[in-house]
């Protein structure tokens, strides 16, 4: 493997900081958020079901949703949070960003064109667990949460990350581990 | 292995335990969803023809028993009682009952029927279809509460009392609400009550608080 030097971006990644963001802004709001829709499915199945996106029949499909998702949300936070799968969790979470965004964008876009709503001003529950909220200002947020998410996919770092220490005692096993793996900034999954 | 395939990997894996999580807990759960089941079945709604025909006759609540007494005084947090509202008349009489669909009642039926519920009766029954925290904030007077998406919390209390009644008024947030709806719906197809006995009360808490009805508060009906 060779020493080439890193870029300064990846020097900054190598410091950990980045990524310790990343994984504390969107593991810790995702974690927080799914615990209301996994409290009431019912509800969350309402807030679904008001986007249109998924048919009605068969139900399954709907139901199923309701339920796994937030649990979804729930452990790719908590996997994101502890560093453990993050390239996997910062994944899902990133492509669950995606889609949601989407879905609020063509929402507010449909209020904004059937009742004549200025965009500026719509505000309606998107069932992400946070209530009544200004759309625009979602979407921003999302938006940041978006590329901290791919952040998290793309980082080499794994500093101050729980998969560390089983990487480490799996390197403890082994027989002739290479110099570069022991550098715990820059361990990859 | 590359980051991408590494990144896939995970998600797969990821997922895969959520799901098997998410369904472990579902089925444990007392609020769990069944998952065959079609939380938006709708029922047909017969819109009341000539509702706001003046010369209708005033109304007379056909459920109610000839002997029953008159409405009675309502006590404890009741606010704003506004006798001078002028109502709308129309008599359900006047409605032909169709077999396939659930009946909606004007604001001023709605009024009208509220008048005749009483504290031991279960003839006339209201059901407020929003959640609790609604429920407290304000209700109609007399009306019990079903949150339909978390219905089984509610129906071994309030069920008994709706398969003794002869009329039920469901209504929720108004607007465009439609929980008032799904809950009438439940309640014919999954509960076994009369499709006769339910009606719809379309405008909800919003077409009541504006039109300055009592309201109670808190958790009592």
């Amino acid at each position: 493997m060779s020493d080439r030097p890193l870029t300064p971006i990846r020097s900054l990644d190598a410091t950990g900081l980045p990524l310790l963001l990343a994984r504390l802004v969107v593991g810790g709001m995702f974690a927080w958020l799914a615990l209301p829709k996994i409290a009431r499915p019912g509800e969350f199945l309402k807030e679904i079901h008001t986007y249109g996106i998924l048919p009605e029949t068969p139900p399954q499909l709907l139901n199923l949703t309701a339920v796994a998702m937030p649990w979804i949300e729930l452990l790719g936070g908590l996997a994101l949070l502890l560093g453990l799968l993050v390239r996997g969790s910062g994944a899902v979470l990133a492509a669950m960003l995606i889609a949601f965004t989407v879905a609020i964008a063509s929402r507010a876009l449909s209020i904004h064109n059937t009742q004549g709503t200025p965009l500026l001003e719509i505000a309606f529950d998107c069932g992400c667990g946070t209530g009544l909220v200004i759309i625009w200002k979602k979407v921003l947020t999302n938006i940041v949460l978006i590329v901290l998410s791919i952040l998290a996919v793309w980082s080499h770092s794994r500093r101050w990350c729980l998969s560390t220490l089983f990487s480490r005692r799996g390197r403890a096993a082994s027989p002739s581990p290479s110099p570069s793996a022991l550098r715990p900034a820059q361990n990859t999954e | 292995m590359g980051a991408f395939k590494t990144a896939m990997l995970e998600a797969l894996l990821l997922v895969v335990a959520a799901v098997g999580v998410a369904l472990a807990a579902n089925a444990v759960s007392d609020r769990g969803l069944k998952l065959s089941k079609d939380y938006f079945r709708r029922i047909q709604i017969v819109e009341p023809a000539g509702a706001k025909d003046a010369n209708r006759a005033p109304i007379v609540p056909a459920p109610a028993p000839a002997d029953r007494p008159a409405p009675t005084s309502t006590t404890g947090d009741i606010a704003t009682p506004d006798a001078t509202t002028p109502r709308e008349s129309s008599s359900l009489a006047d409605e032909p009952l169709t077999a396939e669909g659930l009946r909606v009642l004007s604001l001023a039926e709605v009024y009208d029927y509220n008048q005749y519920i009483t504290e031991d009766g279960a003839s006339i029954v209201f059901v407020d279809a929003r959640n609790d925290e609604a429920y407290r904030h304000g209700h109609i007077p007399g009306a019990l509460q079903i949150d339909p998406w978390n219905e089984d919390a509610y129906l071994p209390e309030v069920l008994p009392v709706l398969q003794g009644a002869t009329m039920i008024v469901c209504y929720c947030g108004g607007g465009d609400c439609e929980d008032s709806i799904h809950l009438a719906t439940r309640l014919v197809f999954d509960h076994g009550l009369p499709l006769e006995n339910v009606y719809l009360f379309k405008g909800g808490w919003e077409e009541w608080t504006g039109a300055n009805h009592p309201v109670r508060t808190g958790e009592a009906p």
